[in-house]
């Protein structure tokens, strides 16, 4: 039996995570600690599952813990999960700013933890294929890429900058970015970004368009937006992606496979997603490496959470300065 | 109104063709020294002409440009000067320089012109400008739009696409048709950033380029001769609401062919015969607003805007920063320096 414990249930993907632990055999949750005790009591009955009120003891009993707090609370249970020696799987992004991110990294380096970033979109079959379709050769070197991964206002600690660290641009940069990375094997050197808010959140960046260098002279745009709207588009978002090479263009919708809905409740067009459960294979390959005590090679690790998160932290500075912004800036 | 149609090659023989549908307009001739042209002179049975000294100038009214756009401040300035109202192809020429050149020489001559930036009079992107200045989608926050497919064949004359002295390369010949039409949806860009694939041996030419509005808008547009096929997407994502477009997902006529009959794939016809393809409506707006004395949709101010956008977008490609332009008014003599920039940075 692999015992996994939920820490906080602020982000709402806890619930997929759950989900998926709930699906696997040979897994048993613990149980779910959050410091907003009502959350969490909602959450486990929601779940079926225990509440704890003692996080050590809750830690203590479980083999793994999955996070899902707030942005800027990620460090402090982290730490927690780190001092009692527990493998974590984190929500994206790292934190909600570059200082507590290094922090994190210092936390998890200590105490050699193992440690995944819970990035779903490398789960996702189509993109898998992309990646060794791009890897192998089939277009060639690649010169560009353009990616999207739209969204709606979380609402919430979501649009609070202290818990957040940020809107659209904190929420959905990483995983393009990762994902990107992933596929191109190299690093973000230049960030510029252009972002807007009050269109659909009043008080913080809701929209954007960022432009990237990469160090084998790739250049990327990517949308990280909050432009879908409650009640009127089909769906919550998408995750897209172009590469464009030498020799030919590869492009995933990570959403493709869904049906149309035509009902008379708001949205009256909606997509219902026939596709494989990333949240699942996700969770499953990180209780398998907990189970079999290897090291993942899919999962993306703290360092990979931290280049995302820089990469963020570029656009932010880049909007001020209205410069393209050096990766260099954010490295202390 | 007698038009004469100067050069031969695919637009030459768009429009040629376009004039001979047209009522009330005759076409006199198709200027062009290459083979190419007499053959669509021939086909078209008017007159054809080499060179265009060989035709007198008091057998037509108004000339339409269509040569490659390092030769349009030539044919422009040559009608010009023989008080010859124009029609130019896009874009209205390489350099902001030539353009002025171009405008000035209408003007002392008391000629005018308007340039064919066509998206203005394709269906599908009316519809869309017509919704967002109904205010359907409330404040456009981000505007995507592609324009793409595979590079311009060699056949064509001296293979010029693929030259960017000759062509602008593909911000400046591809993307200014989306830069025209967004800045007349969204009014003055602020500023451009862009990136772009250039001179790659396998003839690809791509560029991902970020614009600014004034009115808060960001639009990406991606310009691509990496693709296969050709088509044009849009998604426009306002704060009340999103519009969305892709020419590929709109077929209205596919004609298919058994594989016993000989047959392969289904062709997808792109427009019935008998309607009016946008290169014909943007003619007709240009004769009837010549006849009527009223203004163009597509005004020289409007070209050579959408001209400075292109070349912000090189120029920003190059340079690895951003480029701020600001309206110019029409007069050579009253041009403000390009400032790299001092006043920043709000959300909007």
């Amino acid at each position: 039996m692999t015992k996994v414990a939920i820490l906080s249930v602020a982000h709402m993907h806890a619930h997929g995570y759950c989900g998926a632990l709930q699906a696997i055999q040979g897994v048993e949750i613990t149980g779910v600690y959050d410091d907003n005790v009502e959350r969490a009591q909602t959450f486990a009955e929601q779940r079926g599952i225990n509440s704890f009120h003692n996080m050590d003891e809750l830690i203590n009993r479980s083999d793994a813990v999955i996070i899902c707090s707030e942005n800027a609370n990620h460090l402090s249970y982290i730490e927690r999960a780190a001092r009692l020696g527990k493998p974590v799987l984190c929500e994206k992004p790292l934190s909600s700013d570059v200082e507590s991110g290094l922090k994190i990294l210092e936390v998890v380096q200590a105490s050699r933890i193992p440690f995944y970033m819970a990035l779903p979109i490398r789960f996702v079959p189509s993109v898998q294929q992309a990646r060794m379709a791009v890897q192998n050769g089939s277009i060639g070197r690649v010169l560009s890429m353009c990616g999207t991964n739209h969204g709606s206002v979380p609402g919430g600690w979501f649009v609070e900058k202290e818990l957040s660290g940020g809107g659209a641009v904190a929420d959905h940069v990483p995983h393009v970015v990762d994902i990107m990375r992933w596929i191109l094997g190299q690093d973000v050197t230049t960030v510029y970004a252009e972002i807007s808010s009050g269109d659909f959140s009043p008080v913080i960046d809701d929209s954007a368009i960022l432009t990237m260098s990469w160090s084998d002279g790739t250049f990327s745009t990517m949308d990280p937006s909050w432009s879908r709207k409650q009640g009127i588009y089909p769906e919550w978002g998408d995750v897209f992606l172009e590469v464009v090479g030498t020799k030919g263009v590869v492009t995933v919708d990570a959403h493709a496979q869904k049906i149309d809905a035509f009902t008379n409740q708001a949205p009256n067009h909606r997509y219902l997603s026939y596709g494989e459960n990333a949240d699942l294979n996700l969770v499953s390959e990180f209780v398998a490496c907990i189970r079999e005590g290897r090291k993942s090679e899919i999962l993306a690790s703290a360092e990979d959470g931290m280049h995302a998160l820089r990469v963020a932290a570029a656009a932010y500075e880049s909007a001020k300065t209205g410069r393209a912004t050096s990766m260099m800036v954010t490295s202390s | 109104m007698r038009v004469l149609v100067i050069g031969g090659g695919t637009m030459g023989s768009t429009h040629a063709n376009a004039h001979r549908r047209m009522v009330d307009v005759e076409l006199v001739g198709i200027v062009d020294p290459y083979e190419k042209g007499k053959a669509l002179a021939s086909q078209l049975e008017v007159p054809h002409f080499a060179f265009v000294d060989e035709i007198d100038a008091t057998a037509f009214d108004v000339v339409d440009v269509c040569v490659p756009t390092f030769l349009h401040r030539r044919y422009v300035e040559w009608a010009a000067n023989l008080g010859k109202h124009v029609f130019c192809e896009k874009p209205i020429a390489l350099t902001v320089e030539d353009a002025m050149a171009m405008v000035e020489a209408c003007e002392r001559n008391g000629v005018r012109m308007s340039v064919g930036h066509c998206v203005r009079f394709f269906p599908e992107y009316l519809a869309a400008r017509q919704a967002i200045l109904r205010n359907y989608i409330g404040h456009v926050a981000v505007a995507r739009l592609f324009r793409g497919g595979s590079h311009p064949r060699p056949t064509t004359w001296n293979d010029w696409y693929a030259s960017e002295n000759l062509s602008g390369g593909v911000m400046m010949d591809l993307m200014i048709h989306d830069f025209d039409f967004l800045r007349w949806v969204f009014g003055p860009v602020k500023r451009v950033y862009a990136k772009s694939i250039r001179g790659e041996a396998n003839r690809i030419g791509l560029a991902l380029v970020t614009l600014r509005f004034e009115n808060g808008t960001i639009a990406h547009v991606e310009g691509s001769w990496a693709h296969q096929g050709f088509g044009t997407r849009y998604e426009f994502a306002g704060s009340e609401g999103i519009l969305a477009h892709d020419s590929s997902l709109a077929r209205p006529l596919v004609v298919q062919t058994n594989e016993s009959q000989g047959g392969s794939q289904a062709v997808h016809v792109p427009g019935a015969p008998t309607s009016k393809n946008p290169y014909q409506l943007e003619l007709e707006d240009f004769i009837r607003n010549l006849r009527e004395d009223r203004d163009f949709r597509v005004t020289p101010n409007d070209a050579i805007e959408a001209l400075r956008i292109s070349l912000a977008a090189i120029q920003s490609s190059v340079s690895g920063q951003p480029v701020d332009i600001s309206p110019m008014p029409i007069s050579p003599m009253d041009i403000p320096p390009m400032d790299s920039s001092d006043e920043r940075r709000t959300s909007r």
